[in-house]
């Protein structure tokens, strides 16, 4: 094998374990982030948040523009996920009454 | 000649890569931003988030629930950081019943710590002060209060 071969073997070599460091050992840690990168679980909540409050205030614009911050395709997809999600992990029947009446306030909004 | 340069090449080609692969690795295409924790949101949209949990809090009246949302935001102090928000909002012409909501919750933080947490009496001043009607009385130490019930992690 020709030097400049094994050269090139061994720059393939560092940069698949580049990679690797940088991706999965110790891969880049944010710091600043926004409401739309939440994990679904934090979402959720959030999304219940509002609800809480939407049921409480009637408000529906505040409620729509608190849940176009998590930057979804609508409000009405982000309550649809979060209310999936809810069911998925038994929300309590109180905080699902909550998501599934501001679901229906966007609905009929629609 | 070319025997007596050794294999150094091969080290200079290592190190060239594993240099290219962390540069791309955190520099060109890092991993993308998703399933991230509320302590890691830029200092506005903590704001949005402890102003959120003071709206909440307001209408369900659940400080257990409350506390709990204000520690995924990683303040040390969270009914200072409410009550240091409240002072930023109005300093900065904000909204006046916004910073009372924030206030609020801060200051139903503080008195349910100082229920938790009372100061340090010396025995005289105690036993001056304390009496069993007292202890009986003080429904933030009664374990059926449902202000100190656990919270339901999400």
């Amino acid at each position: 094998m020709s030097r400049w071969t094994l050269f090139f073997v061994v720059l393939l070599l560092g940069l698949g374990l580049g990679l690797l460091y940088g991706w999965v050992i110790n891969p880049v840690s944010y710091q600043d982030t926004t409401l739309d990168t939440l994990r679904i679980d934090y979402k959720t909540d959030y999304t219940l948040m509002v609800a809480e409050v939407y049921h409480q205030s009637n408000d529906l614009d505040w409620a729509m523009n608190r849940l176009t911050l998590l930057k979804n395709e609508s409000p009405l997809h982000t309550i649809e996920e979060s209310l999936k999600f809810a069911s998925q992990a038994e929300y309590t029947l109180p905080d699902m009454f909550l998501l599934r009446d501001l679901h229906n306030a966007l609905k009929e909004n629609n | 000649m070319d025997q007596n340069r050794g294999n150094w090449y091969l080290l200079t080609g290592l190190i060239l890569g594993l240099l290219m692969g962390i540069v791309y690795s955190w520099v060109i295409s890092p991993i993308s931003q998703v399933d991230t924790h509320p302590s890691l949101l830029r200092t506005d949209y903590k704001d949005i988030y402890r102003l959120l949990i003071s709206r909440a809090y307001q209408a369900n009246n659940n400080l257990p629930r409350a506390e709990a949302r204000l520690n995924l935001i990683g303040d040390d102090e969270p009914a200072l950081a409410l009550a240091a928000q409240a002072q930023r909002f109005l300093a900065e012409g904000g909204d006046h019943e916004m910073a009372v909501i924030l206030a609020n919750l801060s200051a139903a933080l503080q008195s349910h710590e100082a229920a938790e947490n009372p100061p340090v009496q010396s025995t005289e001043t105690a036993a001056a002060t304390d009496s069993p009607e007292k202890t009986e009385e003080n429904g933030e130490n009664n374990p059926d209060n449902p202000a100190t019930s656990p919270v339901r992690f999400i």
